[in-house]
């Protein structure tokens, strides 16, 4: 049996973090542990939980999304940080990824969606909204020049001609899954080409991948076949 | 679902917001709930045609003078996705005449005569409400 993903809410609207409890406490595998109103006592709360998903408003006093997406990334690193909120401010969204969020979503999902895209991240998936991805990816490709999501360290890595093929992929927006099937290969596989890329690329996450991609064009250098 | 269930019809942008309300008010059996997805008055005006007896309106694209002209009778609640607070608006109708305006604003129970949150007028005959 798969085991429930634990969800930790953090929005400082009651009303809309009810609802939100409500339809997600109805879906199978997926269960609220905990609440709370603003970022200081949402990371206490990552603290004491343990949530696998941390769904994170950005407005919010005491503490925003931004600062707690940085200090949960930083003390509590197995929980996946999804930002949902209503801002599109490019600020929030570069600083949210620049912390290591693992998703940006807007608060005008349809319910399905947002349960979809809760699975999605615990396949180490990313999710963003389509105004979002197309918003990144725009950014990296017109202001090359612009703020840096990730620093990998010089000289360039070394990526087998397999792991740069699935991180264009990963660019492309496409899932694990979707990869797997373009590549006539497995899930697993696919993940841990990604895995490995990431690690030797120093990116947290698929999100900065994909910007780095993008920043980078095809100019990632071949280390050896795998 | 007892033939007296209030009728009450949730009119929404987000659907997380809308949807997830719904389905808070669906555990009241006194309560017959339906939640819509609206962007505009034209599709608010086609929902509220059968006079529900409480309106819950999401604010943005809606608004609460142009609802409340739709459905006169109807108790209308306005609540937002902002940390801020929702809005009861009364169904108490007043003559335009000054005193009758007096003595509904001196009639005010004190709950009512708190004061808004900063940077937000209280519309007339509204109170605000715990979201």
């Amino acid at each position: 049996m798969t085991a429930e993903i634990r969800i930790l809410l953090i929005d400082d609207q009651p009303l809309f973090r009810r609802a939100i409890a409500t339809l997600v406490g109805d879906q199978p595998g997926l269960v609220v542990v905990g609440e709370a109103d603003n970022g200081l006592q949402g990371l206490e709360l990552a603290h004491a939980l343990k949530p696998d998903v941390v769904l994170l408003d950005i407005e919010m006093l005491v503490m925003n999304g931004v600062e707690a997406t940085r200090r949960i990334r930083d003390e509590v690193p197995s929980a996946k940080v999804v930002i949902l909120t209503v801002s599109e401010q490019d600020d929030h969204l570069f600083d949210a990824i620049r912390y290591g969020a693992h998703g940006y979503l807007l608060k005008d999902l349809r319910p399905e969606q947002l349960y979809d895209l809760i699975r999605a991240v615990m396949r180490d998936e990313t999710v963003l909204s389509p105004a979002i991805a197309g918003r990144l990816l725009r950014e990296f490709r017109e202001r090359p020049e612009g703020r840096r999501v990730a620093t990998p360290s010089a000289p360039e890595p070394s990526l087998t001609r397999r792991e740069i093929e699935i991180m264009q992929l990963v660019a492309d927006g496409l899932s694990n899954k979707e990869i797997g099937v373009r590549l006539s290969i497995t899930e697993g596989t696919v993940k841990n080409h990604v895995h490995n890329a990431l690690e030797k690329l120093q990116l947290e996450n698929r999100i900065q991948a994909a910007a780095y991609v993008v920043r980078h064009g095809l100019g990632l250098r071949l280390g050896s076949e795998g | 679902m007892p033939r007296n269930a209030r009728r009450v019809v949730i009119l929404y942008a987000h659907p997380l917001l809308g949807e997830g309300l719904a389905r808070i008010l669906r555990t009241d059996a006194g309560l017959a709930i339906e939640a819509v997805h609206v962007e505009d008055l034209q599709a608010a005006a086609t929902v509220l045609a059968d006079a529900p007896d409480v309106i819950v309106m999401e604010r943005g694209a809606l608004k609460a003078p142009d609802i409340l002209a739709l459905a006169p009778a109807a108790l209308l609640i306005d609540v937002g996705l902002d940390a801020g607070s929702s809005w009861a608006y009364h169904r108490d109708e007043l003559s335009p005449q000054p005193e009758d305006i007096l003595r509904a604003i001196q009639g005010a129970p004190a709950a009512r005569r708190s004061r808004p949150t900063p940077g937000r007028r209280a519309p007339h005959g509204t109170a605000p409400v715990a979201s």
